[in-house]
């Protein structure tokens, strides 16, 4: 008999199924909450919520155990050990509020009014969007993004994504592709987005017969599930990539030459320099009309056709289409080369080709809603594991480059762009631009030369050059890059070398755990020990990193906290409501709250109140809605009138209807660029390199990383080994890490019910290493070993597999070095063995390399 | 006849541990209690691997060994094919346990999810657990007798668990298997033992 049948009705006061969203990872499911008696003892999910199609994944139901976890703290605590590292005992003793504050504010107000600089900020909670730039914004430091990208996030994904689609993130579309090439990613299958809604589009498309091939160094989900496992060498993807491109180009001779003389600046004519030829007199950048045997500016209209390939003179001056150069480039990744480097058969690349291009069925359209599309229902979706490297920005352009080669690009059955979320900013744009209300697809407009115009700060304002720099993070140098939080501890402990003229002091996180998910631990370890002041807010006070705090906030957890959310949604569009479910502990304070009352405290609550106005409330024009300069206003005061600013109607509203959210029309899915063109061509980097390479030179290189900086700033595609493919007789293994379906953010990674699972599972609290691999190292299932690389030794237990690549550790996100009865201990953390820092850094992206050489060895 | 049962179509199944954790959370199983597991296989040689997730849950046969060897007679199968134990009759012999082929039957350990301390949420579901009797998946009867699906079905993110009465042709296992024109009848787990279990997998 269950619980429930057990209890007598007399002792039930409360019964209720409380609707709000799952938030264990950034996606936000709706669910319903079973609260009997003040206690949440179940969730299910929500069957109506279109986002997630009804159903949740396994993290939904592992908030609860931690909601309840004895090491929730609900009073400040402060360290009374001075001594900080892995695995010393803060001696935390309780203090009140009174004191947390006093201690704060003295040593904050200080900072503001000396240098602002000295703060670092890290409050990228992905359950909270509105407090990420507080840092930066509002107290006015630089180093507001301490945490950010990390080793799990899309890293160099997302800027490239912003550059040439004006988007965040990407999908297959899940309702028409019938072939999906999977590259190092988990989508549709155990990561990235949407996990609940994405596993059940994908597999109804498995069921309907999309085929599934999957390039991943280990047997990940997708691979178990797919058609066809390939397994490559850690690294070697964008390669892969661009020997498909050559098959495909100079072996098939099949692209879509419609898609991209009309849809792209494949046929613009590029100069010698690199840049594109223009018009003498409209400054238009030219194309060549083969048939009339001229040039032409891109957008005249008696274009009769245009050239793709070929080399030409205009004005006396040689030049070539944008495509012909690619076509160039390609020559030098036959599949007999690109087999050496990657490890994946010339044959099976000359077969993946046939079969893709084949797939996307070149030439043929389909009609939806009335409108005639290609049909290209083949996809090259990838994520971390393919180009979270140190060239991750050409690793990536290969990725969206092949895609752009067979026009699957926002077509049906294709690679479709999502969008961050439903931002503010676009959504006022699309009424004012598109002249309507609602949200505006990918935020795209086209610049003067009619490509897609590069949005590059989708968290920030840019960063004009300048040296010394003040940000810790260099984005001074980085003028596309997401911000390389990974940069900081590097900065920190060698200002030096890169001129750095000032001492952090202190340090504010917010639900942030650099330590564990920025590469290399120990150096992060350090550089925070160097801080005189840590506050971290958060739930419990045992992560990697709060455990260095000198002061921990008691936070509400996401079953007691308001909210609104929307990210990454591929087919939806709206906001959904958190509501609390459960009532927080009164010594706790909401992470919002705790900022406007700091504010406050600081004097620059106008800041922060003009801040939120800037980026929620105002776009929309309804002033009547504003905060006003100094008052304090609740979290859910604030959530009332951003709702009501932008979609007109308030909190009481949503707490009746859970979400205000539509379908995605076929018009805004597919093809939202209208006239504008994408780069094939992706000029504007190049302009961006060379900038910045001139800035340098007037300064002289007065440091020596300076010199091959703007290296990669190309504007096609290509292939570099990293650092990681030195030759190297010591480190001879490469150690990759993968993300679970079961933990997102660390947090869950200590939760009792999922580290129970877990444990079951050998393949992933071991560390994955291939039986010719065991054989030579005389190891067996089941070894205690030590895996050493260049920045730090872990111990783990060997599972001995045939699903890995025999050049590979593979690790999996379980591990925690922290003393948690759940914390898996034996499993070893990643980013501890990574190494980090710029020289690990892709310099245009600002992706960390996310792999690194180990070696393994049985434990003494 | 109303036979409750489950198809489990393993083409679908990507081993996301939904079901494991929806099925803790539902009953609030002590620590070391997981009525629903997933398990991860592979075969073949590097580097042709392939390889399936097997979720299983008790299988709620139609010929259960562990109703044969209980000696006090605590476990019973509902009219529509529920396999359930009353708690009022068993007194902890533990011959189920070993009688079943598929693992199914529990008996928890004492502690808690954390030393020395059990959680408001143990405390919720302890309160009202009878000590040293087994424990099995009951297929959320509680669950049914309100209208909705085991909670393993419903958190399923792929829908792969397709739940009813076998023996109705329009029920949804029936449907499923209609439209799906799979080339094999759904199987059962090692059909030698004879249990004929009501979990049926499509491969
Ligand atoms: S995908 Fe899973 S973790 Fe993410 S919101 Fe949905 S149920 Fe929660
Ligand atoms: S929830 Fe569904 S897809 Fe996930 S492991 Fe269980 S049966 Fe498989």
């Amino acid at each position: 008999m269950h619980t429930l049948e057990k209890i007598k009705k007399d002792e039930i006061w409360q019964d209720e199924w409380i609707p709000t969203v799952c938030s264990m990872c950034l996606h936000h499911c709706g669910v319903l909450v079973h609260v009997v008696n003040g206690v949440a003892i179940k969730v299910d999910p929500d069957p109506d919520c279109p986002d997630n199609e009804g159903h949740n994944c396994a993290k939904a139901q592992g908030l609860l155990l931690k909601q309840y976890d004895p090491h929730r703290i609900t009073k400040p605590l402060m360290r009374t050990n001075s001594e900080k590292g892995v695995g010393v005992d803060p001696k935390w003793k309780e203090i009140t509020w009174d004191e947390a504050w006093s201690i704060i504010v003295e040593k904050f107000k200080r900072i503001l009014k000396e240098d602002p600089r000295k703060l670092l900020y890290a409050g990228t909670d992905f359950r909270r969007s509105w407090i990420w730039a507080w840092g930066g914004a509002v107290f006015g430091t630089p180093n507001g993004f301490f945490s950010d990208v990390g080793t799990t996030c899309g890293g160099g994904y997302h800027p490239v994504n912003g550059i040439m689609f004006g988007s965040f993130a990407t999908q297959p579309d899940w309702y028409r592709c019938n072939y999906l090439l999977q590259i190092g990613g988990g989508d549709g299958f155990e990561s990235h987005l949407h996990l609940a809604g994405n596993a059940k589009r994908c597999a109804d498309a498995r069921m309907r017969g999309m085929k599934v091939v999957s390039v991943d160094p280990r047997m990940a989900t997708v691979s178990v599930k797919a058609d066809e496992w390939i397994p490559i060498r850690p690294g070697t993807d964008g390669c892969f990539v661009l020997s498909l491109m050559y098959v495909m180009v100079h072996e098939l001779g099949k692209y879509d030459k419609e898609f991209l003389k009309k849809r792209t600046n494949a046929p613009y004519l590029i100069g010698a320099d690199g840049y594109y030829v223009r018009d003498r007199d409209s400054k238009k950048p030219l194309i060549w009309d083969p048939i009339d045997q001229k040039p032409k500016p891109f957008n005249d209209k008696s274009i009769k056709d245009f050239a793709l390939l070929g080399t030409y003179f205009v004005d006396g001056v040689e030049c070539k289409p944008a495509f012909q150069l690619l076509f160039d480039k390609l020559k030098e990744y036959p599949p007999e080369k690109a087999e050496k480097i990657t490890t994946v058969p010339a044959s099976t690349i000359r077969r993946i080709a046939k079969e893709f291009v084949e797939a996307a069925r070149i030439g043929e359209t389909i009609v939806i809603d009335g409108v005639e599309y290609p049909y290209r229902p083949a996809c090259l979706q990838w994520y971390r594991g393919a180009h979270a490297h140190e060239h991750s920005w050409l690793d990536n352009l290969a990725f969206k480059t092949l895609n752009l080669l067979v026009g699957n690009t926002d077509m049906p059955g294709g690679h479709l762009n999502i969008p961050l979320g439903w931002d503010p900013h676009i959504d006022a744009w699309s009424l004012k631009y598109l002249g309507r209300p609602g949200p505006s697809w990918n935020f795209v407009e086209p610049d003067e030369d009619g490509v897609t115009k590069p949005w590059l700060y989708e968290l920030r304002p840019p960063v004009p050059f300048k040296y010394p720099p003040d940000h810790l993070d260099l984005l001074e140098y980085l003028p596309v890059a997401v911000e390389p939080g990974h940069i900081y501890p590097e900065a920190i402990l060698n200002p030096d070398r890169f001129g750095i003229t000032y001492r952090p002091e202190a340090a504010l996180f917010i639900h942030a755990n650099p330590v564990w998910n920025i590469p290399e631990s120990f150096k992060t370890i350090e550089a925070i020990k160097k801080l005189d002041l840590v506050v971290a807010m958060d739930v419990q006070a045992v992560s990697e990193t709060t455990s260095l705090a000198d002061i921990v906030l008691p936070d509400y957890t996401y079953l007691e906290a308001w909210g609104i959310e929307h990210c990454e949604t591929p087919f939806i569009w709206g906001h959904i409501l958190r509501r609390p479910v459960l009532k927080p502990p009164e010594t706790c304070m909401d992470a919002t709250d705790f900022l406007t009352e700091l504010s406050d405290r600081l004097g620059i609550l106008d800041k922060w109140n003009g801040f939120l106005n800037w980026r929620f409330i105002a776009p929309f024009g309804k002033n009547e809605y504003l905060l006003e300069p100094n008052r304090k206003y609740r979290v859910e005061e604030f959530l009332d009138r951003w709702m009501r600013a932008q979609h007109g109607v308030g909190l009481d509203w949503f707490i009746e209807h859970k979400w205000n959210m539509r379908k995605k029309t076929p018009k805004e899915l597919y093809w939202p660029y209208g006239d504008t063109r994408i780069p094939l061509y992706v000029m504007c980097v190049k302009q961006y390199g060379d900038e910045l390479r001139k800035q340098f030179a007037e300064l002289g290189y007065p440091k020596d990383w300076m010199k091959n900086w703007c290296d990669d700033y190309l504007p096609l595609p290509e292939w570099k080994p990293s650092k990681i493919h030195n030759p190297d007789s010591e480190y001879d293994l490469y150690m990759i890490y993968y993300k679970l379906p079961h933990i997102t953010f660390s947090d869950l990674a200590t939760g009792a019910w999922i580290s129970e699972v877990l444990q079951k599972r050998a393949d992933i609290v071991r560390v994955q290493i291939n039986t010719q691999t065991a054989r030579k190292k005389g190891l067996k299932d089941g070894d205690k070993v030590i895996i050493r690389s260049k920045t730090a030794q872990m111990k783990a237990i060997v599972h001995v597999t045939e699903g890995v690549h025999p050049d590979v550790v593979a690790v999996s996100n379980a591990g925690k070095w922290v003393k948690h009865p759940w914390a898996i201990n034996y499993a070893p953390t990643s980013s501890a063995l990574l190494q980090g820092g710029v020289d690990f850094t892709c310099k245009v992206s600002g992706c960390p390399e996310t792999a690194t050489r180990v070696t393994i060895e049985k434990e003494a | 006849m109303v036979r409750l049962g489950m198809i489990i179509d393993l083409k679908r199944c990507i081993g996301c541990d939904s079901c494991t954790l929806a099925c803790k959370a539902e009953q609030g199983t002590p620590k070391g209690v997981l009525f629903s597991r997933v398990y991860r296989k592979l075969y073949g040689e590097y580097p042709r691997v392939k390889g399936f997730f097997l979720p299983v849950l008790c299988n709620h046969c139609e010929n259960p060994s562990c109703e044969k060897a209980c000696p006090t007679r605590a476990i019973y199968r509902t009219k529509d094919g529920v396999v359930l134990i009353d708690e009022e009759k068993c007194s902890g012999v533990r011959a189920c346990v070993s009688a079943c082929p598929y693992g199914a039957i529990f008996f928890p350990l004492e502690d808690g999810y954390f030393p020395n301390k059990m959680t408001v949420y143990e405390e919720f579901h302890n309160k009202y657990r009878k000590k040293d009797i087994a424990l099995k998946c009951n297929l959320c009867y509680h669950r049914l007798k309100e209208g909705k699906e085991p909670a393993c079905v419903v958190a399923c993110p792929t829908e792969c668990r397709i739940f009813g009465d076998l023996d109705d042709p329009n029920s949804k296992p029936n449907r499923y298997i209609r439209e799906r024109k799979p080339q094999v009848k759904p199987l059962p787990l090692r059909p030698e033992t004879g249990n004929k279990p009501k979990v049926l997998y499509l491969p």
